[in-house]
């Protein structure tokens, strides 16, 4: 009996306006979607290129341990043309250096070129389809039980032997099976944008969280049409059941996300960056100091009057190089060496529980947007697709924290080999 | 005969579920923005000031960037230092930020050069997701625009389901006139749901004490207003268009959700895509790549010593040499940077052009327009820069001429051979930021404006044509 109602209303429902007009927004939007998305992804690929052959000509062309500091460039994700998630907000790579932990990636592989065009909110295809998916899904089952209360044959149906558990599977079903061709032409059109485009190649993993997203999808569906029936279970007539589905639609859909971002950053304060650089920078200050007294200290104690060098040239965070130096230009290097680097270390840690500090209060922030989400079917599956397409906040954090793995690596080593304290540490 | 339609129009809009739903979500709303932009406002202006403090004392004091250790202050130390100018938040943001915090709002510069732009990371939490503000905008064009829709979708289709079209027409009723009776009911029952929830938010805000409210202020909220009633209007006859062209108020509902969700994806995506696609610009990478090759150039071409320097001596002879190549490379790069944000600046305003296919962007547009924020804002900044920085060059240069024991070799970025003077704070200039007056902001929105009214016409002229020829049966 279920599926004899089932198929029913599936026919009814794929010779309907509303089915067509469903097909047809799904085919305007969809493709276009996905279009902006691989071209974004291209965009990324090619930054990704140019940034890595950049870093692996910096890393060839080391000669001393103090330029020591390896720049790892992330590879776009390729299911972040489903969903981009958290890798639109930050950069795609690190560089490690002694005197900080790695904290945000910088570079903008993921942003845009021209920053202007960030005023544009270009939706992905699972924001689309969480929009799209969820209206069909409440257009279709609004008058589920309304409209045949309306037209009377409600009663008919049930003056049969039908339970009433059975009729309301049997429409539901109908619904479901109704919406799964949009759903499945969704998501074979997608795959057929990715799979012509020679620069994309995901793999099988990949697809199987292609697999996995699509039965998120049908369950994501599955929650609005019992949504929609019990709005048609509760009222009387269609009209007051397509408001209220419409109303229950705009407030999960867009208001409660938004409310909810908006109210996270309320509740929880986060300092302004600028001024926790600013705190960082006050270490380093103080850093300077101490190393300037350290540097006449040392030349005093080697009886220096002042240094000369030849062939020298220095960078960021610490990087000296010179050849050709008298020998007491080079003692008096590897003596500071030998002082400055360890210490410089040590104001890591310290500039780390400020830089811990805020890094908790976005987190807190992200975990009471996350907790407010969870009253919204659109946000919750989302966030399963953000989990699914590895942009979620838990993996960008999983990928900082293998990056301060790999900086105490490369401490450790700096520190077993003794380098610090050795001429190879600033001189070829 | 209109008064009677239009009376009786809105005693059903008021007495209907739909209306009453709608407008305690807006009321809810418009509280609980206000609420919220209070506790923003009210920490993004202690932490501006933090910021700015912290940056007025670095300028006189030095600041330590990396390692490298500044030197006493002096007039060249100032001017050739590099400073971040970020852009204040603004108290008018509880109508519309104009997404402010995603585009760039902080330039860098000193006395020889605006250099460029960028996107503070104050701007947010980069684990939030990306969100549009729960400012006035936002409830308008998204909440607004589709509760509108919701009261207008069945104005035509739904009489003639329930057959009370036929009806009505069977009195001597001109269609024409019924039909505007409708629509302008739709305005006014739309208008009368937000005036609450403005008024609630606009007590809530004034007694905060935050935002302090002057005659600028005010005058920015009358406008916004005024406006909102043309993007009530415009939207009003897209409901009323797609009423009339279906017999069904289900169709009708679809064929208006439709629409409503092309103008509010589809308008965003097509600027990203035409960006991409139709309007391409250079990449940084080219860009990088440019500057180096010219620079490099430069240093091949510059004589012998162009790198030699003494701090002890600003007449070191070889520092005018210096001076000069240093010059020579910072106007080259200025020249192809200048060229590339003037590009950027050409892509957004072509992208943007096509945005204006959906009335959502263009009343999005208007309303930056309006409070003078978004990217209007950044572009007056960006070019009111130049014009501080040429002044921040000529103060500069007249206290270097000035000094006998300055060698007058203007070197954009080092402290060598221009004048060691020692100064004071107050007399460093300082760039203060201009709003766009209110005259300027209306031309700027004109042109949108005229394109809504046009929208409004165009849809409520087909309208009345395409239900003149409608079956009533």
């Amino acid at each position: 009996m279920i599926w004899h109602i089932a198929k029913k209303d599936f026919l009814l429902n794929i010779f309907s306006a509303r089915f067509i007009i469903g097909v047809l927004i799904c085919l305007i939007l969809v493709p276009f979607t996905i279009r902006v998305s691989i071209d974004e992804y291209k965009s990324q690929l090619r930054i990704y290129a140019v940034d890595k052959e950049k870093s692996e000509k910096e890393w060839k062309e080391i000669k001393v341990y103090s330029n020591l500091k390896p720049e790892i460039v992330k590879y776009p994700e390729p299911l972040g043309i489903f969903y981009k998630g958290i890798n639109q907000n930050v950069g795609n790579k690190v560089k490690i250096y002694l005197q900080e932990y790695p904290f945000f990636p910088t570079g903008h592989a993921s942003t845009r070129d021209n920053p202007l065009l960030n005023a544009f909110f270009s939706l992905d295809f699972i924001t689309v389809l969480s929009i799209v998916l969820s209206l069909l899904a409440l257009v279709f089952s609004y008058d589920l039980i309304t409209r045949e209360h309306e037209d009377g044959t409600l009663k008919l149906i049930f003056t049969n032997y039908n339970s009433r558990i059975s009729f309301l599977i049997g429409k539901i079903t109908g619904v479901l099976i109704s919406l799964l061709p949009i759903l499945v032409f969704c998501f074979l059109l997608s795959s057929l944008f990715i799979v012509l485009s020679p620069d994309i190649k995901l793999q099988v993993s990949d697809w199987m969280r292609v697999i996995i997203l699509f039965i998120f999808s049908i369950l994501y569906v599955l929650i609005f049409i019992l949504a929609g029936t019990f709005i048609s279970a509760m009222v009387k007539h269609s009209s007051t059941a397509i408001v209220l589905s419409m109303l229950f639609w705009i407030w999960f859909v867009f208001l409660w996300p938004v409310s909810g971002s908006y109210l996270s950053k309320s509740i929880v304060k986060i300092d302004l960056y600028d001024n926790v650089r600013n705190s960082l920078d006050d270490l380093d200050k103080e850093y300077g100091k101490k190393e300037g007294e350290q540097w006449d200290a040392i030349q005093k104690s080697l009886n220096m009057k002042g240094t000369s060098w030849w062939n020298a040239t220095g960078g960021e965070d610490g990087y000296f190089e010179t050849y050709g130096s008298p020998s007491e230009t080079m003692e008096f290097h590897r003596q500071l060496n030998t002082w400055k680097e360890p210490v410089r270390l040590l104001y890591a840690d310290r500039k780390w529980p400020i830089q811990k500090k805020y890094l908790d209060g976005l987190i807190r922030q992200q975990k009471v947007e996350q907790n407010l989400s969870w009253f919204s079917p659109s946000e919750i599956f989302v966030q399963a697709a953000s989990c699914l397409c590895r942009s979620s906040e838990k993996d960008f954090l999983r990928y900082m924290d293998e990056m301060r793995r790999y900086r105490e690596t490369i401490v450790t080593f700096l520190k077993e080999k003794k380098l610090f304290e050795k001429y190879i540490y600033f001189t070829p | 005969m209109i008064k009677t339609i239009i009376l009786h129009e809105i005693r059903q809009h008021i007495f209907s579920l739909r209306l009453q739903l709608i407008f305690v979500i807006i009321f809810i709303l418009f509280i609980l923005g206000s609420v919220a932009y209070i506790f923003q406002f009210k920490s993004s202006i202690n932490d501006y000031e933090t910021f700015s403090g912290k940056a007025r004392e670095e300028l006189l004091n030095g600041r330590n960037r990396g390692l490298i250790r500044t030197g006493n202050r002096n007039v060249t130390t100032i001017a050739v230092e590099n400073q971040n100018y970020i852009l204040p938040p603004l108290k008018n943001g509880f109508i519309d930020d104009s997404k402010s915090k995603y585009i760039p709002n902080t330039i860098q510069f000193n006395a020889f050069n605006v250099f460029g732009y960028s996107v503070s990371r104050r701007s947010g939490n980069p684990y939030l997701s990306l969100s549009q503000e729960l400012n006035w905008y936002f409830i308008v064009s998204l909440i607004l625009s589709f509760a509108i829709l919701l009261l207008s979708f069945d104005s035509v289709s739904g009489e003639k389901q329930s057959q009370t079209l036929s009806l009505i027409l069977s009195n001597n009723v001109p269609r024409s006139l019924l039909l505007l009776g409708k629509y302008l009911s739709i305005i006014i029952s739309s208008f009368l749901m937000l005036l609450p929830g403005i008024i609630a938010a606009l007590i809530i805000l004034l007694i905060s004490g935050t935002i302090r409210f002057d005659s600028a202020l005010l005058l920015e909220v009358c406008i916004f207003v005024t406006v909102q009633i043309l993007f009530i209007a415009c939207i009003a006859a897209l409901g009323l268009f797609c009423s009339v062209i279906s017999r069904s108020a289900n169709i009708s509902l679809l064929l208006c959700l439709s629409l409503w969700l092309l103008f509010l994806i589809f308008s965003p995506n097509l600027a990203v895509f035409s960006a991409e696609n139709l309007f391409k610009i250079k990449n940084s990478e080219t860009i990088s790549a440019e500057i180096k090759t010219v620079q490099d150039a430069i240093n091949k071409a510059a004589p012998e010593g162009s790198w030699s320097m003494n701090g002890g001596d600003p007449f070191y002879p070889k520092h005018e040499l210096r001076a000069k190549n240093q010059t020579n490379l910072m106007n080259a790069e200025k020249q192809i940077n200048d060229e590339w944000y003037n590009m950027q600046f050409g892509q957004y305003n072509h992208v943007t052009i096509f945005t204006c296919i959906s009335p959502i962007s263009l009343f999005g547009l208007i309303s930056e327009a309006i409070t003078g924020n978004g990217y209007l804002r950044f572009q007056k900044n960006w070019n009111d820069f130049h014009t501080f920085q040429s002044g921040f060059l000529t103060w500069f240069k007249a206290i270097d001429t000035n000094d006998p024991k300055s060698p007058h070799w203007y070197n954009p970025y080092e402290d060598c051979s221009t004048t060691r003077m020692p100064l004071k704070f107050e007399e460093i200039p300082i760039y203060t930021e201009r709003m766009m007056t209110i005259p300027q902001r209306l031309t700027k929105a004109l042109p949108e404006i005229l394109l809504l009214v046009f929208y409004s016409f165009l849809l409520f002229g087909t309208t009345v044509i395409m239900f003149n020829r409608y079956d009533v049966r």
